[in-house]
């Protein structure tokens, strides 16, 4: 694996581009892991080998979320919609893999892939409730887990497990812990021999389906809504719990 | 020849797909027959339910590709120079006709068994209700043609986004059953019981009011096209010529898809297309 930036590395293996977190066991993120990960995005885009691109993370957690001992004045600096934009229109299929924990801004990494397989003992969880803030600067619960689930997860900042989000429609397919590489290696290399323009197109008829019923507009405009709230209380550790 | 079985009786039309030795593939000659059935029982006053079937082991293998070219309504390739008059009789045909089932003013179920494949899933979509045997089972593989899924892009709306691109990446199957988990099929039965409930339950929406029936499909239909189906249909059909277009480009005007009904079913996996 070569290093694109902090935490974060990037490997070819065969046709299928791969991603990888790699600060273990949480792979909490920093400011500079931020920009790293949307550096190695930008090199699988520009990869000519790369037909399909998968996203994992080293280690027991897939990610735990905001590194808190992060100084504030660094926090949050990343054009967060630029890059989920680029993540989750480049025109190649792209499959993330998650164990453990997928926690706050860990969702940000996976929401725009194509498609999610998670291990059995992966869950996913929305906790800035705690902390006083209305969920994640980006929006997408709504659209994966439906009205009612996303508003119960986001009142009580549950863990919503791997099979609920299958359920749900945000996970394609749940297996067992050890063999999600070997299960998203598979599924991407099955994908990888088909025409790569039709791939490209049937990821755009998809999306711009999705956008036309306003996901791009509430994903965008909810940044906004939610970029009013003052995310430094995280930072020092508040809790918003009374 | 006749492609389609027409009965109705007690309020009930039943459209019977009839080419079984064909796995009832599509040519252009079926569609328009098809077509006059749904039209002949929307505008039957007696009828108040339509029931659309297939005799045989599969539902639909979708559009004919074995039929000789000479044969072929749609005006592709060979002398045609352009793509618009097959991209407009695409749009009347393929697509026209689906989005019109749709919207008949009459409830309508669809009873599927075996495969229904591609265009298969053109016939069944603007059903109303769908009822799947066990042995049912539902793909759109044509991406192995190097194309992005059907004319009609029912899939986001029946499947939900990520299953949609999974089962348009891969070509995959799904299922009777996962298709009742994610909404499309609304009740698996065994084979031999399909007609029979198909039957049953549409005797039992017959003796419901007509123009309370109409505007419960209207109200319906309508939410769907409030939030968007109706231009995510239009534009997906859009996006499906694309592939047309790059494929008529790739291969010097012969072919509308990359590769051949042969190159697609040995799926020759492991070389570039």
């Amino acid at each position: 694996m070569t290093s694109v930036g902090e935490g974060v590395s990037y490997e070819r293996d065969g046709r299928i581009g791969v991603i990888t977190l790699d600060r273990p066991p949480m792979n909490a993120y920093t400011e500079g892991m931020m920009a790293a990960f949307h550096l190695a995005w930008v090199r699988a885009a520009e990869d000519d080998e790369a037909r399909v691109i998968v996203l994992r993370a080293e280690g027991k957690h897939f990610c735990a979320g905001a590194d808190l001992d992060e100084d504030e004045e660094n926090a949050e600096q990343s054009n967060v919609a630029r890059d989920w934009d680029f993540q989750r229109d480049l025109p190649k299929p792209t499959i993330a893999a998650v164990q453990g924990a997928c926690v706050a801004g860990g969702m940000r990494f996976v929401w725009p892939c194509d498609l999610i397989l998670a291990s059995d003992d992966a869950f996913f969880r929305d906790p800035l409730v705690e902390f006083g803030v209305p969920g994640l600067p980006v929006h997408a619960h709504t659209w994966e887990l439906g009205p009612r689930l996303s508003k119960r997860a986001l009142f009580t900042a549950e863990r919503v497990p791997a099979e609920l989000a299958r359920r749900r429609g945000m996970v394609n397919r749940v297996v067992p812990r050890v063999e999600l590489d070997a299960a998203t290696m598979a599924l991407a290399n099955e994908i990888a021999v088909m025409d790569p323009y039709g791939l490209a197109q049937v990821k755009r008829v998809v999306n711009q389906t999705m956008d036309i019923v306003g996901q791009r507009y509430v994903v965008d405009r909810l940044q906004e809504v939610l970029a009013g709230f003052d995310m430094a209380g995280i930072h020092s550790g508040h809790k918003g719990r009374s | 020849m006749s492609f389609i079985e027409y009965e109705a009786a007690e309020g009930i039309a039943s459209i019977t797909l009839d080419r079984p030795e064909l796995s009832n593939a599509q040519n252009a000659p079926f569609l328009h027959e098809l077509n006059a059935a749904w039209e002949k029982a929307a505008d039957d006053d007696a009828v108040k339910v339509i029931v659309l079937r297939a005799n045989g082991k599969h539902f639909s293998a979708g559009h004919d590709m074995k039929q000789p070219r000479e044969e072929r309504e749609v005006p592709w390739g060979g002398d045609e120079i352009g793509t618009a008059p097959a991209y407009r009789w695409e749009h009347d045909y393929y697509f026209g006709y689906s989005r019109a089932w749709r919207d008949i003013p009459k409830p309508s179920i669809a009873a599927v068994q075996g495969a229904c494949f591609a265009a298969g899933l053109m016939l069944c979509w603007p059903c109303d209700i769908i009822l799947a045997s066990d042995d049912a089972y539902f793909s759109d593989p044509v991406i192995r043609m190097g194309i992005a899924g059907v004319e009609y892009h029912g899939h986001t709306w029946e499947w939900g986004p990520r299953k949609a691109k999974e089962m348009l990446f891969t070509g995959g199957k799904m299922s009777a059953e996962e298709a009742r988990e994610l909404g499309m099929v609304s009740e698996v039965v065994a084979r031999d019981e399909l007609w029979g409930r198909a039957a049953s339950l549409a005797a039992e929406i017959a003796q419901m009011e007509p123009f309370a029936l109409a505007q419960s499909k209207r109200v319906v239909n309508l939410t769907m096209d409030i939030i968007g189906q109706h231009a995510a249909l239009e534009a997906g059909f859009d996006i499906h010529w694309t592939g047309h277009g790059h494929a008529l480009s790739y291969t010097a005007n012969r072919a509308p898809v990359i590769a051949d009904l042969a190159q697609m079913k040995s799926a020759n996996r492991g070389e570039d297309s």
